[in-house]
């Protein structure tokens, strides 16, 4: 090769050399700014999800504080009115069972809005006690475990109720199952959520690509929020099991 | 007979000027007092010494559980009757814990009330319709016992190995022979069991390894 050609050769490397870098400082650039994006997507949707929650939580208080001691002295002053006649009687009788009912609704309305169980006792209590009025209304059993050990992040508390709360909704609406197992379980530093019924099973794929999973898409969106996994595997006529992997930051 | 002397706490004025009609026309039981929070609601009993407190949950300052428990601790005799729009199972352990022995939800009527006011009065526990039924609930799953929390006991290796020679009659000394250890951690598992077993001497550490059947004769 003359000295002229050994030029050439290396100056196209060089050129080669130097775009090669350049191209990987632009891909390296654009996964970078990716993630930066989606990191701040997933901190937007925690915000979000905690002020949603926040809300939710003031609404409750409200009407509990609120709206329920009005209710009882409205049933006071009926069940101390003096009726002039038996059917006067009878009516302030019905008014007074009505309140009753409007009373134990506002009660059922705040625990939905957010279990007071939840701000007081944490996770393990609120789970708990939300399981067992699923299980009381009898249309399954239920199996739950909660590793004690576990700690994790207040921040946390409500988004992983409304997981659970959400997956086990879906399987009394949907799955036709007669029981259900969740298990909040801890493995190395990441939280696992296990929920498993054996229900009818569904498509998982088709049902998100369908646009009618409203519910697992918001499932997807409150793990990812918090970086983690959700894995959902179904088999028609056996059931199907729904697992969250959430890493606990330390 | 006199009437049964109650005071009321609770936050809203609008519910404890309600609370009045269910008290009227009658002279069996007397308001005495009502206070807006928890802190006044302690300064009322110490000052008008009712025969019954009556008290809402959550309440500004200190809670109802908080004053219950400050209250059973200063005045025993004074029974405590939690009156919440709550009938969650975490409201209602935590103020039986704290020593009330009624529960009644805010949409009671006079009836209950009464009935209430007098069985606590007597010293008799008291459940509204709906909580008896949780009640019994919990009871059956072991997490209340009435008036205090079911904690299971239990004992290390060690501990049960000094209960059973303790049985056998030996002294600390002897059992520290036995086990190779020194006399004074002999001694510290002994106060241990004793605080466990809540006995007042080995008689009551003997009675309760039986009943136990940690030691068989």
């Amino acid at each position: 090769m003359d000295p002229q050609e050994t030029r050439t050769f290396a100056l196209i490397l060089i050129v080669c050399f130097t775009l090669g870098i350049i191209i990987i400082y632009f891909i390296v650039s654009i996964i970078r700014q990716q993630r930066r994006t989606l990191n701040i997507q997933k901190s937007v949707v925690l915000t979000e999800l905690t002020a949603i929650e926040r809300e939710r939580a003031r609404i409750a208080t409200d009407l509990h504080d609120d709206i329920s001691p009005v209710l009882s002295v409205i049933k006071f002053q009926i069940d101390n009115t003096v009726a002039a006649t038996t059917a006067d009687g009878q009516q302030l009788q019905a008014a007074s069972q009505y309140i009753d009912e409007v009373l134990s609704r506002v009660r059922e309305i705040s625990s939905n809005l957010m279990p007071s169980s939840l701000l007081r006792k944490g996770l393990h209590v609120a789970i708990e006690e939300y399981l067992r009025k699923v299980e009381e209304s009898g249309l399954v059993t239920i199996n739950f475990s909660y590793d004690e050990s576990l700690v994790i992040p207040e921040a946390y508390y409500a988004n992983i109720f409304r997981i659970v709360q959400e997956v086990v909704y879906n399987v009394l609406k949907h799955a036709k199952a007669t029981s259900v197992a969740v298990k909040v379980s801890q493995q190395k530093r990441k939280l696992v959520i296990l929920v498993q019924d054996n229900g009818i099973g569904f498509d998982y794929s088709n049902t998100l690509a369908k646009g009618d999973g409203f519910g697992l898409q918001s499932l997807k969106n409150r793990t990812e929020a918090m970086d983690g996994r959700m894995v959902v595997q179904s088999k028609v006529a056996v059931g199907s099991a729904f697992l969250f992997t959430i890493p606990l930051k330390s | 007979m006199s009437a049964i002397r109650i005071v009321l706490a609770d936050d809203h004025e609008i519910f404890r000027n309600g609370f009045n009609l269910l008290l009227k026309n009658q002279q069996e039981i007397q308001l005495v007092g009502e206070a807006a929070n928890g802190k006044q609601l302690i300064c009322l009993v110490e000052e008008v010494m009712p025969d019954v407190v009556i008290t809402d949950i959550q309440m500004p300052e200190m809670n109802g559980i908080e004053a219950c428990r400050i209250i059973k601790k200063q005045f025993p005799d004074v029974a405590v009757i939690a009156l919440s729009t709550f009938n969650d199972d975490h409201y209602i352990l935590d103020m039986l814990e704290a020593g009330a022995i009624g529960y009644l939800l805010k949409n009671t009527n006079r009836q209950e009330l009464h009935a209430a006011v007098h069985s606590v009065f007597e010293g008799t526990p008291y459940y509204s319709k709906d909580t008896s039924k949780k009640m019994a609930r919990l009871i059956a799953e072991s997490k209340l016992l009435p008036g205090r929390r079911k904690e299971p006991v239990t004992f290390s290796i060690r501990e049960v190995e000094v209960m059973k020679l303790i049985c056998q009659q030996l002294t600390n000394k002897e059992i520290a022979a036995r086990l190779k250890l020194s006399v004074r951690t002999v001694e510290s598992h002994r106060e241990r069991i004793q605080e466990k077993t809540n006995s007042r001497n080995i008689a009551g550490i003997v009675i309760y390894a039986l009943k136990h059947n940690l030691f068989q004769l």
